[in-house]
This record gives structure tokens, sequence and C-alpha cells, in this order.
């Protein structure tokens, strides 16, 4: 099963450039196939049955939100492909435009045809410019091959795709505060419900997707959402790309099904720890990730909630024991502590104080005063904040505490 | 070129909103409070919103930059990689801490994730992206600057 | 639909929120950003209750009702977090209450009273940092601070904001926006110039705390009051009996309100009556002329609301001149006290000093030689609580007949829609009047009027919404 490769199966062999080189590898064929014989409704059946989650983080169910778009009678609809991947650590997205661009032009002109989208949007990440650059040709090249625009095919559907470039704002990931940026507003996140698939972009019903699931469609639509469904774990199946960092040996991304567990990663995709450093412990999906240490290297990774170890973004940096943990508390804190949108009070207070505390403890000491505020803030983020970043401002912090038993709390 | 020759490129609809103003950005080092008025006329919207926007992302300054700024990656790659000695050593080197304003000519500041994680740790210098950069070659690139 | 609250039945309506409803049947649920109306952000926090449709906290103000829903609005948990998110605001919060001016009436302090925020054990103590750190912390509370007094009718400061969005979600021509990001967040002007607003005050009205205040030193409207050289006249604008019980309890009636302020040391109090009427007759005497001339369709806009006149001058610059130029009642008032009032009294007019008591801020534009000091509701109750009165010292009184006196049909002058009603009484012939509040009404009054659908020979323009009784100048309740 491990052979399988879904969305890296031509990085490396193909021209990324060159449209031809991907049509020659059956490219664009899964779009003819929809085009040619498929209701979008059979599309999102396939989609559905294929198990697909959302390969950002959240997991959601990649076909019930492509059909609760679709289901909507509203003439104006938008499909977004979200390419922000600010989540440090992890830089799988900006790999597949380098490598394979035209499959994910591909797997967004696919939703937005299932969806009934006539506008679809690439949000890509500020600092991508050279991505930006490759997505502007690959676009360029798809129109003229008559894949997108006016009467796609020869059908008579019109369909519009625009680049929009972010502006460095790593909230803009979370769906609906990408909706405001796009919309001329601060990257906000904004209260739920309605939902973006029933009041989306400028009102509209939206289907936001992160790049990475939308890779996977053109196979889904090809191969069948059941053979889909066989790969990898079989609460959230699939393939996945892993963003492997730190002290592995072997870094850079790979792509390998769900359900793996970490001793996996590390070991067999990671080819092991550099020069026999010693394993401390491994953070998962990037600085708003779970921390785990040696005796949970066993547990599977999967997108259900169940799972004790979201998956998230897929990203992993491994950490040995003569890194930092001062330096690297400091380095998360501080991050939420400028990516926080500010908005509510937990996150906006909470993430300026917690980085305050952190940033008194370089010695490792701390006073009984900031021990107390550091748990009240934590939870306070845990709970009480508007929208999951107030949390994931948190993970990390108190797994240091609790698993790594660092400040003896 | 002048804003309102920038703003030509852009039909009023709010979606041209962010990228307008990174054009201007680019072009003029910030957004001041002159053009942000143009920009809030041309779109119709109030001038409150503009700046709203503005100042919210990284890549759009709302006040004049100094010349030459520089921008360390703190997040977690790059702090593994000892992005945190790049940091003292340009305190060290230009007496100044990050994120202050008082010297005109440079300014240091910390920021989030470039995405080029493998690369690590990242410095860029007025744009201009620097990888795997050790600290004994601070002070030589930042002396083409200065 | 039936839901239950704190194990009591209520009924709901279909798309009331769990707040809606709790303010209605009185449970209590403090809230910092909410408030009436204005749009629900649910950033304060402070509104989480528990349900029993999931584990985690929700915010009462948004959460809409369904049926068999059960809310609980007190526990260890929902405390916790209101503690904790109230000490983060408390802890970033300027902390100066006793020279603050909202001063025992700030919702901030209130809570924290209520939730007895005490340690700031967020911010540690001098000693227990070095003084890197401590001037590293300063800088970091401090960067971001901003002061704006250059204005005549606002007083702003940052340092006192809790970021509630009141201000920006009621400014009727957006001047406020919430700038920056995280920890810095300002809620501001752009680029920090000084507020040139139409100085409704409606900001300042629903400020929690004392970021956005009234601009005025009320230490020399008391200085004043106490010199017994003086003549101290306050003209009372009746539009505040409808919230000056909010700052002087139990006062609501003008009888109550005359007898406190001659306690406070008013010789002479007036009510605008003779104002008003004064006022009638001169906006009839500069319309008629145009008005008996045949053909002339000239558009009359009144001048009584002195933002509205603002808002025509910045947003329709060419209607300026449709403006009232007569005299403003209070503005008429106080020139006859210091001109026909002081001779027949026999008292110099230098030692007079006239305070209006408005529900207005813009009015303090007015100040100057007639009208000596203006004073909001809210200024009202700090000069109250400043000189320590008790209410049972006060005995009710009635208000001084001014010159002639005026008649009564003039008394509600203030009241929304009564101008433009009385001035078209007054007027012969075809005469249309209307009368428009808010931007949106008068922006869609002037629309009909030059597309030529309607004609108004006068309009009477309002910003505060239903005018002067909503006035910038009142006091809100500071517990909902």
């Amino acid at each position: 099963m491990e052979d399988i490769k879904i969305i890296t199966k031509n990085w490396g062999k193909i021209n990324p450039l060159k449209i031809s080189d991907y049509i020659e590898v059956g490219g664009y064929s899964a779009l003819k196939k929809f085009v040619a014989g498929m209701k979008p409704t059979e599309a999102i059946g396939e989609v559905k049955v294929s198990g697909l989650s959302g390969r950002g983080g959240a997991g959601f169910s990649t076909g019930d939100k492509m059909e609760m778009v679709a289901k909507s009678k509203k003439h104006k609809k938008y499909f977004i492909c979200n390419l922000d991947e600010l989540e440090p650590g992890t830089y799988k997205d900006r790999m597949i435009v380098d490598n394979d661009p035209h499959i994910l032009l591909e797997g967004i002109i696919i939703s937005a045809l299932a969806i009934g989208a006539h506008k679809a949007y690439i949000y890509i990440n500020g600092n991508y410019e050279k991505q930006f650059e490759i997505l502007e040709y690959a676009l360029r090249e798809s129109r003229r091959k008559n894949l997108w625009g006016p009467g796609i095919l020869g059908t008579k559907y019109d369909l519009d795709v625009e680049l929009f470039s972010g502006a460095g704002a790593y909230i803009c990931g979370e769906e609906t505060a990408l909706l405001n940026s796009i919309e001329g507003y601060r990257g906000e996140p904004r209260l739920r419900p309605p939902y973006p698939t029933a009041v989306g972009l400028f009102g509209a019903p939206t289907c936001v997707n992160n790049a990475e699931t939308i890779a996977n469609l053109p196979w889904i639509i090809l191969n069948g959402g059941k053979k889909y469904a066989k790969i990898g774990a079989t609460c959230s199946p699939g393939m996945k790309l892993y963003t492997l960092g730190g002290v592995v040996k072997n870094q850079g991304v790979v792509e390998a099904p769900t359900g793996i567990t970490i001793r996996f990663l590390i070991d067999k995709l990671g080819g092991g720890m550099q020069d026999e450093k010693e394993f401390w412990f491994a953070q998962i999906g990037g600085a708003s990730g779970h921390l785990v240490t040696e005796k949970e290297l066993d547990t599977a990774l999967t997108f259900s909630r169940d799972c004790p170890i979201p998956l998230g973004s897929g990203a992993i940096v491994v950490v040995d024991k003569t890194a930092n943990i001062y330096e690297l508390m400091l380095s998360w804190t501080e991050f939420f502590r400028h990516e926080s949108c500010g908005k509510c009070v937990p996150c906006r207070e909470g993430t300026f104080r917690l980085h305050e505390i952190i940033s008194r403890l370089q010695d490792g000491e701390i006073s009984e005063r900031d021990r107390e505020a550091m748990q009240d803030i934590l939870w306070a983020l845990e709970n009480t904040s508007f929208c999951p970043l107030g949390k994931f401002a948190a993970t990390a912090v108190r797994d240091a505490v609790e698993k790594l038993k660092i400040l003896n709390i | 070129m002048t804003v309102g020759k920038i703003l030509l490129n852009y039909e009023t609809d709010g979606e041209n909103i962010l990228p307008a103003l990174k054009k201007i950005n680019t072009t003029f080092g910030f957004i001041s409070l002159e053009n942000s008025r143009i920009v809030a006329d041309y779109f119709s919207v109030p001038l409150s919103q503009i700046y709203e926007t503005a100042s919210f992302y990284d890549a759009i300054k709302v006040e004049a930059q100094p010349d030459v700024m520089v921008q360390v990656c703190f997040s977690t790659h790059c702090a593994i990689n000892h992005s945190g000695k790049i940091i003292d050593e340009i305190e060290r080197l230009f007496h100044l801490k990050v994120g202050d304003e008082n010297n005109p000519r440079i300014k240091l500041e910390k920021v989030s994730c470039f995405g080029r994680c493998g690369e690590g740790p990242i410095m860029v210098v007025n744009g201009k992206v620097y990888e795997k950069v050790a600290v004994e070659e601070v002070g030589r690139i930042l002396g083409e600057y200065i | 639909m039936k839901i239950k609250i704190n194990k009591k039945e209520y009924s709901a309506k279909e798309n009331e929120t769990v707040l809606d409803v709790c303010r209605r049947e009185g449970i209590r649920i403090p809230t910092l950003c909410s408030h009436g109306k204005l749009k629900r952000e649910a950033v304060c926090r402070m509104c989480l209750v528990e349900t029993n449709k999931s584990d985690k906290l929700v915010t009462s103000c948004t959460t809409k009702v369904f049926e068999g829903l059960e809310v609980t609005t007190e526990s260890e948990k929902i405390k916790k977090a209101r503690e904790i998110n109230l000490e983060l605001l408390w802890s970033d919060h300027a902390g100066k209450c006793v020279k603050c001016k909202k001063n025992r009436q700030c919702e901030l302090q209130t809570l924290a009273q209520e939730y007895k925020i005490e340690n700031f054990h967020f911010v540690p103590r001098r000693g227990e940092m070095t003084s890197g750190e401590e001037n590293e912390l300063l800088r970091e509370n401090w960067s971001r601070v901003v002061v704006d007094e250059k204005n005549p009718v606002i007083v702003r400061d940052s340092q006192y904001c809790v970021e509630c969005r009141r201000c920006i979600n009621i400014c009727p021509i957006s001047s406020y926006g919430f700038n920056h990001r995280a920890g810095d967040v300002v809620v501001g002007t752009p680029y920090n110039e000084t507020l040139d607003c139409l100085f409704c005050g409606a900001c300042v009205a629903h400020c929690p705390t004392g970021a956005l205040v009234d601009q005025g030193d009320i230490q020399k409207v008391m200085a004043d009051l106490d010199d017994i050289n003086i003549l101290s006249v306050a003209i009372v604008d009746p539009a505040i009996l409808s919230s000056v019980e909010n700052e002087l309890e139990n006062v609501s009636t003008l009888e109550d309100l005359t007898g406190f302020l001659r306690a406070l040391g008013c010789e002479k109090i007036f009510d605008l009556s003779w104002g008003f009427q004064n006022y009638v007759g001169k906006v009839v005497e500069e319309i008629h002329p145009h008005h008996a001339k045949k053909g002339i369709k000239k558009m009359h806009l009144s001048n009584f609301c002195p933002s509205a006149e603002i808002y025509i001058e910045k947003y329709y610059p060419a209607l300026t001149k449709n403006i009232l130029k007569t005299k403003r009642p209070e503005e008429l008032m106080s020139e006859a006290i210091k001109g026909e009032y002081a001779t027949s009294e026999k008292i110099d007019p230098k030692k007079i000093r006239v305070i209006l008591l408005s529900s207005c801020t813009s009015r303090k534009k007015l100040q100057g030689k007639n009208i000596d000091h203006i004073t909001t509701v809210r200024e009202l109750g700090r000069i109250v609580r400043e000189k320590k009165m008790e209410k049972d010292e006060i005995k009710s009184s009635k208000v001084d007949k001014f010159l002639d006196g005026a008649g009564k049909q003039y008394e509600n002058l203030y009241e929304y829609g009564q101008l433009s009603r009385v001035v078209s009484s007054q007027i012969k012939g075809k005469f249309s009047v209307g009368s428009a509040n808010g931007v949106v009404e008068i922006g869609n009054a002037l629309k009909a009027e030059f597309a030529k659908e309607k004609h108004y020979d006068f309009l009477e323009i309002m910003i505060c919404p239903e005018g002067c009784e909503n006035g910038g100048g009142q006091s809100i309740k500071i517990k909902e």
C-alpha cells in the first residue's frame, strides 16, 4: 500500500512549468472524465465515499463541505483554494506548486464545477512570490487549453480562476479570516454560524479547501472514492503530505498514508535521528501542535477527534536534548503574541502576557506569581477564546510544562 | 508613478483593496495618510477601514520605514537552528533592540515563518532572502547595506 | 419555544439569543462589548455560559435559543473564565480609577468589584524583575498609548480602552477602527489623527470605561457654583430628564432635578421653553420670505442639531447654504440672560455664569461669550459625586420664570419631529415638512429631494437616533 503516490506522483518526473508534460502523464483526464460524463452530485458522491477530510488541519469531511455549497440554490457561489500555509514548519503546499502546479489547478477546476461556482480564488501566502509566478504561468497555459475560462472544454460552463496573494497574517489560514481578507478587511475570524458554506465570500455560499486536499481530487475522480477509502486509517483515509524537520536525517516533504505512527515517520521516512542524536520530543502540526515524548511515539496519526495527537498540518519537528527549550517556548509564544488578531480578550491579552512570562524564565526559574498566572492564562486560552487560534497558542506551552516537566510544575 | 495611476489598474471592488494596498506599499515603502485617503475615496469605503486593513498585515506598513529593514525568522525551525543568536548578533553589532524605532537607518524585526523551513535560519534584508545564515556572516551581509 | 435557564423554564422566541432572554427575564449576565442593539461582537468573553449542547463555554450574546436548550449562567467554570479575562483586561488597564472621569460609572470597574479583581498577578511587582525586564515591560505596555485631547468635545485615552468595539460600531461616520494586531491593537482614528467628526458623542455615551470622555473642566463649573460673587444660572434642557436618573439616583422629574441644582449652588434655574418659543419664531421669520415668493422651491434644513449641521457641511457642502442661520434656543436664551434679564434684574452681566445642562455633546462647541459652561448628564453626575451630595438633604423645587415666560406648547420642542410640526403649523399655505434622524435617513431624504421624488420645504435633521432624548450627552446604565 505504501507504494501508492497520489499527490507527489509526478514530482521530479515532469517539468512543472510544462502543461504538456502533465497532460502526457494523464493530467487533466479526471477533469475531462468529469466534464464528459459525470454529474456534480456523482463527483461529490465519490469524494464523500473517499472519506477525504480537510488537510489544513481541521479534518472536516471534504465531500460534506462541497455538498453543502452544491445544494445551495443561490446563483453566486465561490470556491477558494487555501494556499496561505503560514503554519511554522509547514511547506507542503508550496512543494505542490513547485513540483506539480497543474494537479492543483485540475483539482480546483473540478471542485468549482462540482459545487457550481463560476469563480474560484487561490489564496496564496504572500511570501510565496515564486510560487505565485508559477501558478500565474500555469493558469495562462491551462486557460489557453480552454481548461478554464468561458465555455470550459466546449461546454457552456464559465469559470474564472484568480490568484489572490495574502499579506502576511497567520490567522488568514482560518477560512473566515481568509474571506475577510479577500473582501478588503482585517483578517479576523467571523462569528459562526453562519458557516461560509451558507454565507461566505461577499455573502455567497463558499467552499474553502486546503491546497493539499484539492490535489487529491483528480485521483479520486479517476479511481473512485472506494479505492481511496482503502488507503490509510479507516477513520480518516487517504494519503497525506508530511513535512519533516528538526534533527531527522531526511528533511523535507514526503507522501505517506494517514494512520502511520510517529516512530515510523521519524525512523522510516525521516531516516532516523541525525548523527546519533538523542530524541527528546517531537512537535506535530506546527507551532500550534502537540509535543510528543518517547512513550507516545507509537501513536497512529489521524484526523479523528479521538486521536490523542491531532495530525494538524502534518508538520513534524524532531527535537533532541541539546535544544534550548526556553528559546523554543519563546519562539512559540512570540509567534502567537504576534499573530493573534487581537479581537477577543483572552487571545489578545493572554498571548501578550504569556509571552512576557516566558521571556522572564530564560534561566528556567519561575516565580510563584508567574506560575499561577501561566496556568490561568493557558486555561483561559483553551476555554474562552473566540476562535481556535487561542487554543493553539496554549497547546505547545502546556505540553512543555506537563509532558516535558520543565519548570517543575 | 502616482497612487492614482496605480489605482487605475484595479476595479473598485472590495477584493482589490488588499492587492492595491500591497502594490502601493511596494512602490512607496509604506502607506501614508494622504495615500490612504486616496485609496478610501477610490474604493468608496471609510478611511478607517483602509487603515484597519493596512495596519493589520505584516506585509503592509503604515509608517515610513528605515533604509535597512532586517527581518529574522524566529519560528520553530529557525529557532531550533539558533536564529536567536543571529538576532543577538545584530543587536550587538548595531546597538539596537528588536522592534526599536529609534534608529532611523536600520530596523530589526522578528518575523513568523516564511515557509522555507528546510533552509533556516532565514534572514531577510529589504526583501532579499538569505538562507542558512551563520552568525559569523551577519556583519558581512549587513555591511553591504550600510 | 421553551428553554431552561438555571433549571427554571422560560419561553423564548425564535432568533432570540440567550442574552436577550436573560435581559428580559432579569437574569444578570455581565457584558462589556455587547450593548443594546449594537452589533454582537462576542469579543469580551464576559457573557460566557454553559449549555446542555456542548462541554464548551459559549457566548450568550450570540447563541440563538432552540427548543430544549438548557443554560447555566453561574458556575465555578464560568466564574473562573470571567475572573481571568477581567483580570487580563485589568492588568492592561491604566488602573488610575480615582483620577478617572468615569470613576464609579465605569463598567470595567463595576465588574472588577463584583468579581473581586484585586491582585494583579499577571504583572509582576518591581522587586520581582530585573531593571532590564522592567524597562522592557514598560516599553511593551506603553508603546501604543494614544491620547487625543485636542478636539473640542471628546477626550480619548487608549490606556483605558478595553477594545470592546462599541465606539467603532456606533459611530455614524465610521471614525474609529480596530487598528494594528494582537497585543498592539489600538482602537482609534486612522493614523492617530485628532478626532474630526460630527461630535455627536454616541461613542462617549457607550464607552464602558474612561477611554472616551467629555472634554471640559468640571472644576471650573464647581468653582463658579461656590463663588458667592457669581450668579450661577442653569439652563436645563428637558431632554436630559430621560437619563439623569442613571447619574443621580431617584431623580427623574424636573422638580427633583431643580432641587438638586439649587443645592449644588445654582441661584437661578430655567428650563428651555423661552428659548424654544423664540427659536421657532425666528425660524419662521427666516423661512417665510422665501416661501412667500412664488416659484421658489428652497429646502430649508434645521440647525437645531449641531452634529447634523457638521454632517451637511462635510458630506453635502453644496447644501450648507440651506441650513438655517437662526441662533439656537440656548444661544438666544443665554444672550437674553446676559442682556435683557441682567438689565431688568440689575445684575452686572459679567458676574453671571450660564451653565447649560444638555443631552448633547456637540453643543459644547457653542461654549463662549454667553454660555459659560456646557455640562452633559455625565458631567453633572461627576459634579454631584465630587460634592458628595446626599439625596435626602434635597427638596424638590420649581424652575424659575424667565422674563415673560413661554407657552406650554414649546416645552417639548427637543423631541424628534416636534420642530417640523410646530414650524409647519405656523406657516400659512402649502408647506411640506419632514424629519430625518441618523445619517442613513438623512441621506435617503436628501436623495429623494435630489431625485425630485419628494420635496421638503423644511427638513428637520438630527444625528442621534430619535433625537436628543438619545443624545450623546446622556448617561447610559452601566448594568444592563
